[in-house]
């Protein structure tokens, strides 16, 4: 499909029902192309992809809500009418989908926007509406590309609680996003893909534990920039009596403990901690920035019960 | 069901636009100023009562009571809206220059001089017609008729034929052509059926022109807007044509219905609902097989709808409403072919040409009318073209629909014939 070039290969993923999942990866890492995949926009040339266990039917397909990436909307259509035609499209009623029209505009702050052509909302207002035309038929899967792309602080918050919610009432969600750390307060189970193919997939807490590299932070006292010349560490975050480092592979952290107390270092913290979520994505998709090494990568997440 | 969806949300939002309601609007305002300016030009110009002075020296020599004067009004027995005679002859008073004293100052409007005349008749055939507007007071070849028939009419009763006889010699032939073999053109054919289908062909193209490019826009804006993705994801490929191509129909056929509407409304005020201009072309509907008339309908919309599918599986090849053109470019020279088509089968309604393209199907429902209309058509031929057409129908939108479905994502590019090729198999 593409010119020959092959954007999703191997990929093996299992979503579990009634979490919302972050889908990481680098620009072109094929995402998109995942979520198409699922939606049966795009087809694969082989593989599976099942829905709680059996093939995805059209009425299966029609319990999904997706948010394209780019704008797809009307733009010379009225806000209300829009969404009630896509609701409409997703199998509602019309009383249904005009009631809950009404409530998803309220919370977003547009109602008084429901008369107006989408061509005449700001970029963020339309996002929302893009984001409602997803949601508004209360989906079982939600599938959500860039969904806080143009979105100010109070409808992130607006749209996390949703997304919240929604799992709360047992859907399941996968967003995709390149702001880590929303990824990190929103999601249990994180996957990360790169060139076409999954690196890590599984809980969030599980993946930074099961990092098979520590990092280690470290102050020492004045503003000297701590000697680690010969320890098995990497620095991350260089600085003047600070620095975060990460531990080679098998490398013992009280030996470096000790060696640092030996090169009179004056260690006032000496902390081994977990990679952030944000580190683990970029040692996974390390190749893509150059170095080639994956050592952070871990076993992937525990297989629960799932989806997609 | 979504089929039913879109076919909403083409009709809702199409008639909604300034584009639809304006071309509605022009077309009525055309409708209203055709039926209403010719009487309203005919009150402004035409009301006024002409007084025509003639100055007949043969008269009194020639003619027993019967003169020119009275043989020219009878041949100009026009009325003014108020009931009274347009033209006013009378017999002229005082010389040349009085006369032309006498237009100049408006007594009378202009006069006429006639030839003398000798025993046999005018010597000269020469007339002198004086006004201040010559063409303005009279259609002059209107005027030449009449003094020709009243001067040849003098001219025979001089030569002593009786009122009767005159009137029996100008009675005029009439002919009744007939045609023996079955490929020619019928003789019978009425000037209103010609009329109906040429109007029939005509709305059929132009409809077909205007609103299958709409068709082919709209499904260039799915892509163009992204929508597309959506909508594949809830539905399939051939509802979303039929929505497509039906809503937009719907949206066409509204149009007509109210110009139509506005034409029969104005018409039946005038009182003259039994002939409708269409154009150039005068049709009475007195007398017209209202089976004919359903059949305008069915094929209006059979041919309506394929073309409109044709221009769906066309919009289907491109993404961008910049690349157009490049679709309907072609699609409308397939259609000005099957024109010039239905105008051979005008000329040849049941030739053996026109019997085997009245089946074809893209063809057919302009070219079978054609022969419904002014040939005999077999059952079994119309049955044939029928159900070939139909087939076409669907055929062309299960293609478009496949087309879109392999064009959804290669936005920004045209279709590769090897990609249109692997999504039709």
């Amino acid at each position: 499909m593409f010119d020959g070039v092959v954007a999703v290969d191997g990929l093996s993923l299992r979503v579990p029902e009634g979490t919302i999942l972050g889908f990481l990866g680098p620009n072109g890492a094929g995402k998109t192309t995942t979520m198409r995949l699922v939606l049966d926009i795009l087809r694969p040339e082989s593989g599976r992809i099942t829905w709680r266990g059996a093939a995805i039917t059209d009425a299966v397909r029609r319990r999904f809500g997706y948010l394209p990436e780019e704008r797809g909307l009307y733009p010379k259509m009225k806000v209300g009418d829009q969404l009630l035609f896509f609701a409409r499209l997703y199998g509602m009623e019309r009383p249904a989908a005009e009631r809950a029209i009404g409530a998803w505009l309220e919370r977003f702050d547009i109602a008084e926007r429901r008369q107006s052509r989408l061509e005449e909302l700001s970029k963020g207002n339309q996002q929302k509406v893009q984001v409602l035309a997803a949601l508004v038929h209360g989906p079982d899967l939600a599938l959500l590309d860039e969904p806080f792309s143009g979105l100010d602080p109070v409808n992130t918050e607006h749209l996390t609680a949703a997304l919240l919610e929604l799992r709360d009432a047992g859907k399941t969600v996968v967003f995709s996003s390149h702001r880590l750390e929303q990824v990190e307060d929103l999601c249990e189970e994180v996957a990360i893909i790169s060139h076409g193919s999954l690196r890590l997939a599984g809980n969030v807490d599980a993946i930074r534990d099961a990092a098979t590299r520590r990092v280690i932070d470290l102050r020492v006292a004045g503003d000297a920039e701590p000697d680690v010349s010969d320890l098995p560490l990497e620095t991350l975050e260089p600085g003047r009596g600070f620095g975060r480092y990460a531990l080679r592979p098998g490398a013992d952290p009280q030996a470096v403990l000790a060696t640092l107390v030996q090169r009179a270092t004056p260690v006032e913290l000496f902390a081994l901690e977990r990679p952030s979520l944000q580190e683990v994505f970029l040692e996974v998709t390390a190749d893509e920035h150059g170095s080639g090494e994956r050592v952070l990568a871990g076993p992937v997440g525990p297989d629960r019960g799932g989806a997609a | 069901m979504s089929a039913w969806l879109i076919i909403q949300r083409e009709f809702r939002t199409r008639v909604r636009t300034k584009g639809f309601i304006g071309a509605t609007i022009i077309g009525l305002v055309a409708i209203v100023a055709l039926n209403v300016a010719p009487a309203l030009l005919e009150s402004v110009f035409g009301g006024k009562q002409i007084t025509i002075a003639v100055v007949d020296p043969g008269s009194a020599a020639t003619d027993g009571g019967e003169a020119l004067l009275g043989r020219l009004q009878a041949a100009l027995p026009d009325t003014l809206p108020n009931g009274e005679r347009r033209f006013v002859l009378i017999k002229a008073a005082g010389d040349r220059a009085s006369l032309e004293q006498q237009v100049r100052a408006g007594a009378i409007d202009a006069y006429l001089v006639a030839p003398p005349s000798s025993p046999g008749g005018p010597a000269s055939a020469r007339f002198e017609f004086v006004a201040l507007d010559s063409a303005g007071a009279i259609d002059q070849s209107r005027l030449t008729a009449a003094l020709n028939s009243a001067t040849v009419y003098l001219r025979l009763r001089a030569q002593g034929l009786t009122t009767a006889d005159v009137q029996a010699a100008f009675v005029l032939v009439q002919l009744d052509a007939r045609s023996l073999d079955a490929g020619a053109a019928a003789g019978g054919v009425s000037g209103a059926t010609w009329g109906l289908t040429y109007a029939l062909v005509l709305l059929l193209y132009t409809t077909i022109a205007i609103y299958g490019t709409y068709v082919a826009m709209g499904v260039i804006e799915d892509k163009s807007t992204r929508v597309v993705e959506i909508l594949i994801s809830t539905t399939r490929p051939f509802p979303l044509m039929v929505g497509k191509v039906v809503g937009i129909g719907f949206v066409a056929l509204l149009q007509y219905a109210v110009w139509i509407g506005a034409g029969l409304l104005l018409m039946a005020a005038r009182g003259s609902l039994s002939t409708v201009e269409v154009g150039p072309v005068s049709l009475s509907f007195t007398g017209i097989d209202p089976w004919l008339l359903a059949a305008f309908g069915v094929c209006f919309i059979l041919g309506f709808f394929a073309y409109a599918a044709l221009f769906a599986a066309g919009g289907s090849l491109v993404s961008r409403s910049e690349d157009a053109q490049q679709i309907t470019g072609p699609l409308t020279i397939i259609l000005v072919v099957v024109f010039f088509i239905a105008l051979y089968a005008m000329e040849h309604p049941d030739g053996s040409v026109t019997q085997v393209l009245s089946m074809v199907p893209l063809v057919s429902p302009i070219v079978m009318f054609v022969r419904l209309a002014m040939g005999a058509p077999a059952a079994w031929q119309v049955a044939v073209a029928l159900v070939l057409q139909v087939a076409a129908i669907f055929g062309l939108l299960w293609i478009a629909g496949r087309i879109f479905r392999a064009g959804v994502l290669l936005y920004g590019k045209r279709l590769s014939l090897s990609v249109v090729a692997r999504a039709l198999r």
